[in-house]
């Protein structure tokens, strides 16, 4: 009987153990945009879905962890030592930024063979009839950035965000072989609605 | 999120509600976003644009949007090149717009379902193809 007791009183200080830490982790992880996320989902549950996940599973797992601690120890343990292995960066939780990069150049091109090709006509007036359109006011301030040694490049760039995959096209200013920017001409996605919300 | 109100589409007689915003891929090209203040919780985008698909072209023909101080931003402030019909040679892949009575209303976004689901696809503001899904139908009418 005292052997049960001290079985079941360990396994008490192990659920102990691991509550202290998973209290410890969360309050370290406040900031985080994924916890972020998970606490607006916490916010809009329902009283059913509140119960089965903070009282129902909840109590399960504290017998559970009591009933068989070695176990839990040995995940608890495993768990804290993945952890802190892949411990998140900021950088993990910022948004991406698209940039272009050598290997997406596909050809150099002059101003004058770029302006030809890049002129957009609609028979009904929609748009002025010069080279990128609406987009020529930033076409121009693109260009006026520009020195003399410079090479201007079509690029073709593969991009994803949130899920979403596109192909980015424009061209890109390249000097002294590094990228230096570029202007995009269009973006085309690969899958899913664009801007649907 | 709110429900939010949706874009106006004219397609060959019919007036559509717009599920897709393809003014913010114009805004994502430029780079600039002009100042749009959201009226209500409903409008977080802060404008509605009218659009039409004429000759399997998209065009923007209105804009009403709400700026800082209230006030308006339409067509000429943003295209003051072509204030009256904007061919919207930026737009690629799939637009969705809606068609007919509201089955399902969810408030978020543009997640109610409707009768039909009618999607747009695009290359270069050119109308490709049209297709139309029936909500109405049982889900499993495919199988029958």
């Amino acid at each position: 009987m005292v052997w049960l007791l001290a079985y079941f009183a360990t396994g008490v200080a192990v659920l102990g153990g691991i509550f202290i830490d998973s209290r410890v982790g969360n309050s370290q992880k406040d900031g985080n945009f994924r916890n972020l996320m998970d606490q607006i989902r916490r916010s809009n549950r329902s009283w059913f879905e509140y119960i089965i996940e903070d009282v129902l599973l909840s109590l399960f797992t504290a017998i559970a962890v009591i009933a068989a601690w070695p176990i839990a120890l040995i995940f608890a343990i495993y768990f804290y030592r993945t952890k802190h292995d892949n411990v998140p960066t900021i950088q993990d939780d910022m948004p991406k930024v698209f940039s272009v990069t050598r290997e997406d150049l596909l050809h150099p091109q002059t101003v004058p063979q770029i302006e030809a090709k890049e002129v957009i006509y609609d028979p009904r007036g929609g748009v002025p009839y010069i080279p990128f359109g609406h987009l020529n006011k930033h076409w121009k301030t693109f260009l006026r950035a520009s020195h003399p040694e410079d090479t201007l490049w079509s690029f073709e760039s593969p991009w994803e965000q949130y899920g979403k995959k596109e192909q980015r096209y424009g061209y890109a200013r390249v000097r002294e072989n590094e990228v230096i920017d570029w202007f995009t001409k269009s973006i085309k996605p690969i899958s899913s609605c664009i801007s649907s919300s | 999120m709110t429900a939010q109100v949706s874009e106006a589409l004219h397609y060959r007689g019919d007036d559509l509600a717009l599920c897709t915003e393809p003014l913010e891929g114009y805004f994502a090209l430029t780079g600039e976003r002009p100042p749009f203040e959201a009226p209500h919780t409903a409008l977080w985008r802060g404008y509605v644009g009218h659009w039409e698909i004429l000759d399997d072209r998209l065009y923007l023909t209105g804009l009403s949007g709400c700026g800082k101080n209230g006030q308006d931003i339409g067509l000429p402030q943003l295209f003051p090149d072509c204030s009256s019909r904007v061919f919207a040679h930026w737009v690629n892949g799939t637009l969705r717009a809606t068609r007919g009575k509201c089955l399902q209303y969810v408030h978020a976004g543009f997640a109610s379902i409707y009768e039909q689901d009618v999607f747009f696809h695009f290359d270069d503001g050119i109308l490709m193809s049209v297709e139309v899904i029936d909500n109405s139908a049982p889900a499993n009418a495919a199988f029958d």
